[in-house]
């Protein structure tokens, strides 16, 4: 007969303090109660207008004050003529758009590819190659 | 004998608890805010079970475009020939969609013969502050849609949203409706006055989203952690006593696991979409009244005219019914149904209604609009 392993200690501390805590016990009454309180409190608080406005306001002038510390680093940076962020930035957005034009082109060249086999094909008297709603060619192959 | 047992269990404890405090530190180290980081590790060890196999559905990489990748997921074997392309949020990681063994959505739809494909945003950087609504639906998702049609061989596909996702969608499909064939908005947002708590935290005079993108280029992954911890705070830290008291049930802890393991892994927001989208959809609810420009045009709801089906949580804060329902009011379609479940927003996903009351339900919506696969 198979004799059922006995739990880790550290499973057997996880799981009692689970009960301990649990709605079955006095302890996890009172907790589950506490928690009901403190739940319906935070939520009042999250809908309180005046809470949300004060959170909102000091949170606004933290981030303003970040933005202004940003601008400052930037005018220094640019002062001692070293890349900004907002330089990179730039950099990355053309990168992007050179990419995108890249890919644009090839779109393009495939349109062009399949008008070519096309013609070729009914020039030839067959049949013209299958094409999907976006205007390329239906293809099982990944470029 | 007993002496060297009683030492290799004194030398296996002490290593464990090496072990234990470094990945607790690691943690600390790195400035998770989440508790999973550092309750994981106790539970992993108490219940005796693995990291939870998220993601588990085989697929391709078939596109990538800067972070964003398209993946695909072939069916062994196909039934309809009208593929699905998931849109996920920017928000947290699209593998919610792939959750674990039979409780994932993308894996059920593969089993009913789908070609599934999905966009995973990635982890956006400082490359992507300047990403914007128009890189988005006219490069990224226009490109899912033509390489999606390329792939699978059909002429127009299933676009399914999910969340903000679906509110992206929504907006690609609202300029490009061509090549789509059915459209799916899975708890997504489009009455934002009505979005619940996020609306107010949002409100123009209370939050200077401007200042936050000028600021910081992306939204830190703090300050997304922050608001969503602000929505149930005490839950956040209670809901692992339940774990704690069912640590002897290997599957209720690795979906607890899994999930808070989805939940703690935010990315950073990239900088320009947040701010249009809080501004265009939290602020003025321009993207809900037909007034939000994407590079100069207008995103207008009511230009969809395809079958919508619009799957409502009703216990959702996320998307609160109200923000979604209105969905179906504004698009031309003649075919359009909504769907209400009994659970929250991300249950629709995760669920373990999912497999046997969701998802069966919706597959069947889309397989009665789509083309039966034909080989050759």
């Amino acid at each position: 007969m198979a004799t059922k392993k006995e739990p880790k200690l550290l499973t057997r501390v996880v799981k009692g303090l689970g009960h301990w805590l649990g709605p079955e016990t006095p302890t996890g009454k009172a907790f589950v109660a506490a928690e009901k309180g403190m739940t319906k409190a935070f939520d009042r608080l999250g809908r309180n207008e005046r809470y949300l406005d004060l959170v909102g306001g000091t949170l606004n002038r933290a981030l303003r004050a970040r933005k202004a510390y940003v601008e400052a680093q930037e005018n220094w940076l640019h002062l001692l003529r070293l890349p900004t962020s907002t330089e990179m930035d730039d950099l990355r957005e053309e990168v992007r758009d050179v990419r995108n034009q890249i890919e644009a082109l090839s779109s393009q060249l495939e349109l062009v590819i399949d008008a070519l086999e096309k013609n070729r094909a009914l020039a030839q008297g067959g049949e013209a190659p299958r094409t999907n709603a976006t205007g390329s060619a239906a293809t099982d192959r990944p470029s | 004998m007993t002496t060297q047992s009683t030492t290799q269990r004194l030398r296996s404890f002490v290593s464990g608890q090496i072990d234990l405090s470094r990945e607790i530190l690691q943690a600390a180290q790195k400035g998770s805010m989440s508790p999973y980081h550092y309750v994981k590790p106790f539970i992993l060890r108490a219940a005796d079970v693995g990291e939870p196999p998220l993601a588990p559905t085989p697929h391709k990489v078939v596109y990538t475009n800067g972070k964003m990748r398209l993946l695909r997921f072939e069916p062994t074997t196909r039934k309809h020939a009208t593929p699905i392309l998931f849109v996920y949020s920017l928000i947290n990681r699209y593998y919610i969609l792939d959750f674990l063994p039979g409780r994932s959505l993308i894996e059920f739809m593969v089993g009913q013969g789908y070609d599934v494909y999905a966009i995973d945003w990635g982890t956006p950087g400082s490359a992507e502050r300047r990403v914007g609504w128009d890189d988005v639906l006219n490069v990224l998702i226009k490109n899912a849609v033509k390489w999606t049609l390329r792939l699978s061989g059909a002429k127009d596909l299933t676009m399914y949203g999910y969340c903000m996702g679906g509110t992206m969608a929504l907006a690609y499909a609202a300029l490009h409706p061509q090549g789509l064939r059915n459209f799916v908005a899975q708890a997504t947002p489009v009455d934002f006055h009505e979005g619940g708590v996020f609306a107010d935290w949002t409100k123009p005079g209370r939050f200077d989203v401007d200042a936050l993108v000028d600021a910081y280029g992306n939204v830190p992954i703090e300050l997304m952690e922050t608001g969503f911890s602000s929505m149930a705070p005490i839950q956040r830290m209670t809901k692992w006593l339940e774990v704690f008291r069912r640590i002897d049930d290997p599957d209720f802890v690795t979906t607890f696991l899994g999930m808070e393991q989805w939940a703690s892994d935010n990315v950073q927001f990239p900088g320009e979409i947040y701010r249009q989208y809080i501004k265009d959809c939290y602020q003025y609810n321009n993207f809900c009244h037909g007034r939000m420009k994407v590079a100069g045009q207008t995103v207008d709801l009511s230009n969809i005219k395809v079958p919508l089906l619009n799957i409502i949580a009703e216990n959702d804060t996320i998307a609160p019914p109200k923000s979604s329902e209105i969905l179906n009011s504004i698009v031309s379609s003649s075919d359009k149904e909504i769907m209400r479940f009994p659970v929250g927003h991300i249950g629709l996903s995760t669920s373990s209604k999912g497999p046997k009351q969701i998802w069966p339900k919706v597959a069947a919506w889309i397989g009665k609009r789509s083309d039966p696969f034909t080989e050759g």
